[in-house]
């Protein structure tokens, strides 16, 4: 058959194939037809609405709002060093892990743009031109490092630079008088929570999972205990008792009990996203057959080694799937901070309708709201499908 | 043998460990002073506000919040600490209002809530005055031909769930014996996207927040002309400024903050020509408001617990009530005049008791 459509030309094999997947008999054609139509007026009304009903003035105008909501204009510049950094990490990674293609130029080129647009309003032009140029000449730097001698170094220093983009923020935004987390808000708040509740999430799941597949008792029945006390209630449970009921139960000592409501909000995401990435790790855990702990005992790998280098290196890149799909999802939960009272991308977005020249207009807003999470969730999954590829996962 | 040890040192470790933990908690519980002292303390005020209210609570482009509640949170925090900048704003939800009042994440509520009852009582809320008189209304099509709540008989009513307009339609349609369907959102923007699309034939809630929702009615929908609000009301709501309960110092200062803000509003005396009445003072009473002293004599302590001059500071950075009425009020259509918000002077409601 294959062999057969493909001896055809183009306009026939089209035919061919419209006919075989879409009308090969009567009952399908009618499925065709009603599909069909259906998607046309949904893509009618939705272009109609984005292209002509929608007023993208509530967000244009609010384009701060949405990313920083109240976050104070004069404390803005804490926030440029990180993005800055994040932008060299990001070109210098994408320099010495893989090589751009056309297609990829053609896509980062118009994202970046858009970014540019969004982001550049009055003197932000340059702070934003600025992170651009760092992100391309570290880019252009990567490629001359990679393969000699110096692309190791380069490496450490593009991960070292990674993992140092969150402290950095973290410190900036708190340095001299700082910002009151309270006041944090938009994008950054989603993101922030984001990043702290995978960066620490990660390596708690990783632990809890090899807790629980310990061989201690005590050890495994307090992590299997967490696990599942923790998965047993839903999020916004979880950050509603951070609200109202942690002061009651945390120590006095060291003002533990007055830990600020944003700390509070982390230690949830973190502590709720590791209890699933848990699971998800001891799936992987459990791929591991046991002739490669029995290798290793063999070739005098200690227990920690063993670990290390030989079980979870493995494991992790068999569930590299499910754990994005976790990361994805506690991404999107960050809008669920609304009940701590944080005003994030979500909040600022429905907050629009009660300006006065915007009263109850919140579709362009909750519209582009949509867009920004899209646009992070689908970044990260298609870097895990980049890296996916690269460990050959469900290759070999 | 050493596996037991282990577990009995493991034991008492932990034991241990909780008491002293739990020996920490204990103190949690003599908070002797009031909220006043921790608002001085702090040096900021929290108040509890909404940001999806046109009028009385939004978020503008860049961040910074207005409306008619804001402004009396400023109002106290200037009274308190002298600067009106001194608030932290904690959104609360129509949910979750009273909880943060009770758990003291809030020093005061000032958040389009409605005085009833069962909140004063039930609730622990100490209600302070009423800022703003509103009253329930309904909003239907211009076209749908309705003109008075029996005509609405068999309509799908839209209102916002877990407020005072939810119970309080129940009630008056009940008594009427009209036969209806309710049908709850989360918030206005949701209930303006039904009845755009045609799923409610009415629109209930506070006559404040009908006529901002109808005003700004999208024009592709027909604009505000497209909507008319019946005349007749359906309940009393007094909104006004909260405090927690059993505070009554605290409750004080902030209701004479509000009476203040009347009490000067009567007088004239506002924002720019505050100045002036400081150093001097028509008569007794505007030395007794302003705290300053009079015909040689000292100025009068009420023995609030606050600066003596504190209206001074709140009319120079806040205004008084009716400078605050009509920057945040009268641009949503709410006129103050011939209204229940007028000065009891002028035939309205809004009157404070002497400040001496």
């Amino acid at each position: 058959m294959q062999a057969q459509l493909s001896s055809l030309s183009g306009p026939l094999l089209a035919r061919r194939w419209v006919q075989k997947n879409l009308f090969s008999n009567r009952w399908n054609s009618v499925l065709t037809v009603i599909t069909l139509t259906l998607f046309a007026v949904i893509a009618y009304n939705l272009l109609r609405f984005v292209l002509v009903s929608a007023e993208w003035e509530s967000v244009d105008v609010n384009r701060r709002l949405l990313f920083l909501a109240t976050y104070p204009s004069a404390e803005e510049w804490r926030l440029w060093p990180p993005l800055w950094l994040f932008s060299g990490v990001a070109g210098l990674a994408y320099a010495l892990w893989s090589r751009v293609s056309r297609r990829e130029i053609v896509i980062l080129g118009a994202s970046a743009a858009f970014m540019f647009l969004l982001l550049a309003e009055g003197s932000n032009g340059a702070l934003v031109a600025t992170g651009t140029l760092i992100a391309v000449g570290a880019y252009a730097g990567g490629r001359r490092l990679r393969e000699t001698r110096y692309d190791t170094t380069a490496r450490r220093v593009a991960i070292g630079g990674g993992v140092a983009v969150l402290p950095l923020a973290l410190i900036l935004l708190n340095a001299g008088d700082g910002v009151r987390t309270t006041v944090w808000g938009g994008v950054m708040l989603n993101l922030t929570l984001a990043t702290v509740g995978i960066g620490f999430g990660f390596p708690l799941g990783v632990m809890l999972a090899l807790g629980r597949a310990s061989s201690l008792p005590v050890v495994r029945l307090a992590c299997a205990g967490y696990i599942e006390f923790v998965r047993a209630g839903p999020l916004i449970l979880w950050l509603a008792m951070a609200r109202f009921v942690l002061p009651d139960f945390l120590p006095t000592v060291g003002g533990l009990d007055e830990v600020d409501l944003v700390v509070r909000a982390m230690m949830v995401m973190a502590g709720f996203s590791g209890a699933y990435i848990a699971e998800v790790v001891r799936g992987g855990l459990q791929t591991i057959p046991r002739g490669q702990r029995e290798a290793a005992d063999a070739m005098g790998l200690n227990a920690f080694q063993t670990t290390w280098y030989i079980v979870l290196p493995q494991a992790l890149r068999s569930v590299i799937p499910a754990l994005v799909n976790r990361f994805v999802s506690l991404w999107k939960d960050t809008s669920l901070v609304v009940v701590l009272g944080f005003v994030d991308l979500l909040g600022a977005a429905r907050a629009i309708s009660a300006q006065p020249d915007f009263v109850g207009r919140q579709a362009a807003a909750l519209l582009f709201a949509a867009l920004v999470f899209w646009t992070v969730a689908f970044t990260m999954s298609r870097l895990s499908l980049r890296i996916e590829r690269h460990l050959g996962v469900g290759e070999r | 043998m050493t596996r037991s040890r282990f577990l009995r040192f493991a034991v008492v470790a932990l034991a241990a460990f909780g008491l002293v933990l739990f020996a920490c908690n204990d103190d949690d519980d003599n908070k002797g002073s009031g909220i006043l002292q921790t608002v001085t303390d702090r040096g900021e005020l929290k108040c509890g506000v909404k940001e999806t209210q046109p009028g009385f609570g939004f978020l503008s482009p860049d961040g910074s919040r207005s409306g008619n509640d804001v402004e009396f949170c400023r109002a106290v925090a200037a009274a308190v600490l002298g600067n009106a900048n001194k608030v932290e704003f904690v959104p609360a939800s129509a949910q979750d209002r009273f909880e943060l009042l009770a758990s003291g994440e809030i020093d005061v509520l000032i958040r389009t809530t409605t005085w009833t009852a069962s909140r004063d009582a039930d609730l622990k809320g100490d209600f302070v005055t009423t800022t703003f008189y509103d009253g329930q209304g309904m909003m239907v099509s211009s076209d749908s031909g309705i003109s008075t709540l029996e005509d609405l008989a068999g309509a799908t009513i839209c209102v916002t769930s877990g407020t005072t307009t939810e119970g309080n339609l129940d009630d008056q349609f009940q008594a009427r014996g009209i036969a209806y369907t309710p049908l709850s959102f989360e918030d206005d923007a949701q209930i303006q996207a039904a009845f755009i699309e045609g799923r409610c034939d009415g629109w209930t809630a506070d006559k404040s927040n009908l006529a901002g929702q109808r005003a700004n009615f999208p024009d592709s929908a027909g604009g505000s002309a497209a909507l008319t609000i019946l005349g007749e009301t359906l309940s009393k709501e007094p909104l006004g400024p909260v405090t927690p309960d059993n505070d009554s110092e605290w409750h004080a200062v902030v209701q004479w903050v509000v009476f203040g803000m009347i009490i000067a509003d009567e007088f004239d005396i506002t924002s720019e020509n505050v100045g002036s009445a400081v150093s001097s003072p028509a008569n007794r009473n505007v030395a007794r408001l302003l705290g300053v002293g009079f015909d040689g004599n000292a100025p009068d302590d009420f023995g609030l617990g606050i600066p003596l001059d504190f209206m001074q500071k709140v009319l120079a950075q806040v205004g008084n009530f009716n400078e605050v009425y009509q920057r945040t009020l009268t641009p949503i259509g709410l006129g103050r005049e011939g209204s229940l918000n007028a000065s009891w002077l002028k035939g309205g409601a809004i009157y404070a008791p002497p400040m001496r």
